[in-house]
């Protein structure tokens, strides 16, 4: 595969999570912001709403961590030496293909945090809740952000 | 247990600066059995900081400086907001069959 070609195929993933994802905080935003009482309350189908946008950043997140940045670093031949993932971090955010790279060491930390084993208390349940959709709007704006940026290079 | 010093040490540290000087850490799960291998290392937090949100930053902020210090690892926090009304079972597993770290 070209470097053109992976960026393109791993983009298209990234969009499709990003358009379920988006879809995802649209119906839950009359019900923001989230707390215990709300959470008890939430119906079957709005319980498959919320795993829906929990599934989907992670996947998003985890997609373009792994995927996408090392494909958009291909496209214009700046990786280089970078093996270690916090120096292709830098070196996106340093290019403006990342606008930085501390909020998507935060993103990813959300992203570990939510994959949980133990159940939580309803309280920290919705603060997670309020917390992933905030970081879903900044997730898909460095989406945006990359998108753009790897345009020249196509 | 198989935590090493410094990984101890690291997590007492940040702990204790993420979840307030009066926080309790315990460690549970496989790290406890000197005769298993691998697995996550799964931690147990109790802290008096009454706010949901505040709480839950302070477990991200957390995650973030062990992974920083300790490399990537699986680290999976349970946290207990002292003051919750909610009793889950994990807590009293924890306590019982975990390390007290904090």
């Amino acid at each position: 595969m070209s470097a053109n070609e992976r960026y393109h195929h791993t983009l298209a993933i990234c969009l499709r999570h990003a358009k379920r994802l988006r879809w995802a905080l649209a119906q839950l935003s009359p019900q923001l912001p989230f707390d215990e009482h709300k959470i008890d309350r939430l119906s079957d189908v709005e319980f498959a709403v919320v795993d829906q946008l929990l599934a989907r950043f992670g996947q998003l997140q985890d997609t373009m961590g792994k995927s996408l940045f090392p494909a958009i670093l291909e496209l214009t031949k700046e990786q280089g030496e970078l093996v270690a993932f916090i120096d292709q971090l830098h070196r996106l955010e340093k290019l403006g293909a990342v606008t930085s790279a501390d909020a998507w060491l935060e993103l990813r930390a959300l992203r570990n945090a939510l994959t949980h084993e133990y159940p939580d208390e309803p309280s920290l349940q919705a603060a997670m809740l309020n917390k992933t959709v905030e970081a879903a709007v900044t997730l898909l704006a460095v989406l945006d952000c990359g998108e753009k940026y790897a345009k020249k290079y196509l | 247990m198989r935590l090493s010093a410094r990984q101890v040490d690291v997590i007492c540290n940040e702990g204790a600066a993420c979840f307030g000087g009066d926080a309790r850490l315990w460690l549970f799960g496989s790290r406890v059995d000197d005769q298993k291998r691998g697995g996550d290392i799964d931690l147990y937090i109790e802290s008096e900081t009454l706010d949901s949100a505040a709480l839950l930053d302070a477990k991200i902020h957390f995650l973030m400086q062990l992974h920083n210090q300790l490399g990537e690892q699986k680290i999976d926090v349970v946290l207990h907001r002292m003051g919750s009304a909610t009793d889950l079972p994990i807590y009293r597993v924890a306590q019982q069959e975990g390390v007290r770290l904090l």
